[in-house]
């Protein structure tokens, strides 16, 4: 009965949420197979810990697990080895319509793990600075820190790669 | 345009463009509840050894979900202003007690707004976050971060050695106190590392980033008090498996020895049994992992004893 009712709120959830994590994923890790894969883990550990956080919200403690696993797989490397990386050229081959991902995923790749994510959260999620840092379970100033060094690296990527399309 | 609002646009051009990625419903499922069943043999194990001792707070059986993480710095009560020093059972070469000034000298210099002077205080590491001096000067996040301890009330600093490895002693410092965040007092604490060689200590105040990776279990987690005069267990998960494990206590005296780690699926359950039992007051956990490549991860976690 109790598993019951815990599977209906959650697949409520997963419903909602599952395909915004797989992109959020996908962001942090510049590939969607990775993505996934963490943003499922993520899932998993939201749903064991579904009757501590179902009174809140719970994507941010979502987002916030998410996060943390890429910063961890990031740091073991240990998703390099399940699924090598692919290359972008050849993804790019096989669609002319993927130029944009490219780019700003290899950008996105420059930063370290915790800066991306409060870039991609900040300006793909819209989410606010505070937002950010109650998700992140980091101090609002230390946030602002990551927006303004994630911004002033980007930057430069960003900025050279578009002068030179334009040549 | 400015540069933010070009990379807003960019960021939905680019998800239009993503390769599709999607997640199952059925096999979250499965793992999850796998992973239950896992957890609620090690709440058995756990209840088994409360009841041998008496320390265990098993809250966690048939039905109450682990706990989820807690926020790094809450509003709470605060410990007593004196600082404290517990150090670890191992040989020192360097003086520890060195590690205190140098935090509090770091912070007043970013207090003062002298970034000059606390980048001069920075460990290597600590400087290579940055691309240059004039990024670490123009950061504007550190003025609301770590400067704002300068100000603080009530502050009290506790700082722990950890074991050393050859001439450097590293030391973990933690800050507790009242401090006006966004215009509101807010009580809360901080940790920082310090490494002092021969005479002179550097502080490596963004070590602490790792620590969102450290999730307290119950009590601490849940907020529940501590009984006075029982013994004490404190838990917590770590995503990776690290060298060591410490939970380092605010005021309370005397080596200890590091925790016991126990692998659980991918991540890592570390226990901390204390024998002895601290007297009814509101303390500091500075739960401290120290991982394979050097680095260190700080998370400081408050909980009341009565």
């Amino acid at each position: 009965m109790l598993t019951r009712t815990r599977d209906a709120e959650f697949k409520e959830f997963f419903m909602a949420e599952s395909a915004a994590l797989a992109r959020l994923g996908t962001f942090l890790t510049g590939d969607h197979e990775r993505g996934a894969d963490l943003a499922q883990e993520a899932l998993v550990r939201t749903y064991q810990h579904w009757g501590r956080i179902k009174e809140q919200d719970p994507a941010p403690y979502a987002r916030r697990v998410l996060v943390n696993l890429v910063r961890s797989a990031h740091r073991r490397k240990l998703l390099e080895r399940r699924h090598p990386p692919r290359s972008h050229a050849v993804a790019a081959s096989r669609s002319g319509d993927v130029d944009e991902w490219i780019r700003v995923s290899e950008a996105l790749r420059a930063l370290p793990p915790i800066r991306r994510a409060a870039v991609v959260l900040r300006f793909y999620e819209d989410m606010s600075e505070m937002q950010i840092a109650e998700t992140l379970n980091r101090p609002l100033g230390t946030i602002k820190s990551d927006i303004h060094r994630g911004l002033a690296a980007l930057r430069p990527l960003l900025t050279e790669e578009t002068a030179r399309e334009a040549l | 345009m400015s540069f933010e609002e070009q990379l807003r646009q960019r960021l939905t051009r680019a998800e239009t463009q993503m390769p599709s990625a999607k997640v199952s419903l059925q096999e979250t499922l499965v793992g999850a509840r796998r992973g239950l069943l896992v957890r609620y043999a090690l709440s058995a194990s756990a209840v088994v050894l409360a009841i041998a001792g008496g320390a265990f707070v098993a809250n966690d059986l048939l039905g109450n979900d682990p706990p989820a993480p807690a926020p790094a710095e809450s509003p709470s009560p605060q410990p007593t202003p004196t600082s404290t020093r517990s150090d670890s059972a191992t040989e020192e070469f360097a003086d520890p007690s060195l590690a205190v000034p140098a935090a509090r000298a770091w912070i007043e210099a970013m207090g003062a707004g002298d970034r000059e002077r606390a980048w001069d205080l920075l460990t290597a590491g600590a400087k290579a976050s940055y691309d240059s001096y004039a990024d670490f000067a123009a950061d504007p996040g550190l003025a609301e971060g770590w400067a704002t301890w300068a100000f603080a009330e009530d502050v009290a600093y506790h700082h722990h050695s950890l074991p050393s490895r050859g001439p450097r002693a590293v030391v973990v410092v933690t800050v507790a106190g009242t401090r006006q965040v966004e215009g509101a007092a807010e009580r809360g604490a901080g940790a920082m590392v310090v490494h002092v060689e021969e005479d002179r200590a550097l502080v490596d105040p963004f070590a602490g980033g790792g620590g969102t990776n450290i999730e307290p279990v119950s009590p601490l987690e849940g907020g529940d008090p501590f009984e006075a005069g029982k013994p004490m267990s404190f838990e917590a998960y770590v995503p990776e498996r690290p060298m060591e494990i410490y939970f380092f206590i605010s005021n309370r005296p005397g080596p200890l020895a590091p925790a016991e780690m126990e692998p659980v699926g991918r991540r890592v359950l570390a226990r901390q049994r204390l024998e002895d039992s601290l007297p009814p007051g509101d303390y500091w956990v500075t739960i401290v992992a120290s991982l394979p490549d050097g680095s260190v991860w700080t998370r400081p976690v408050e909980f009341k004893v009565e």
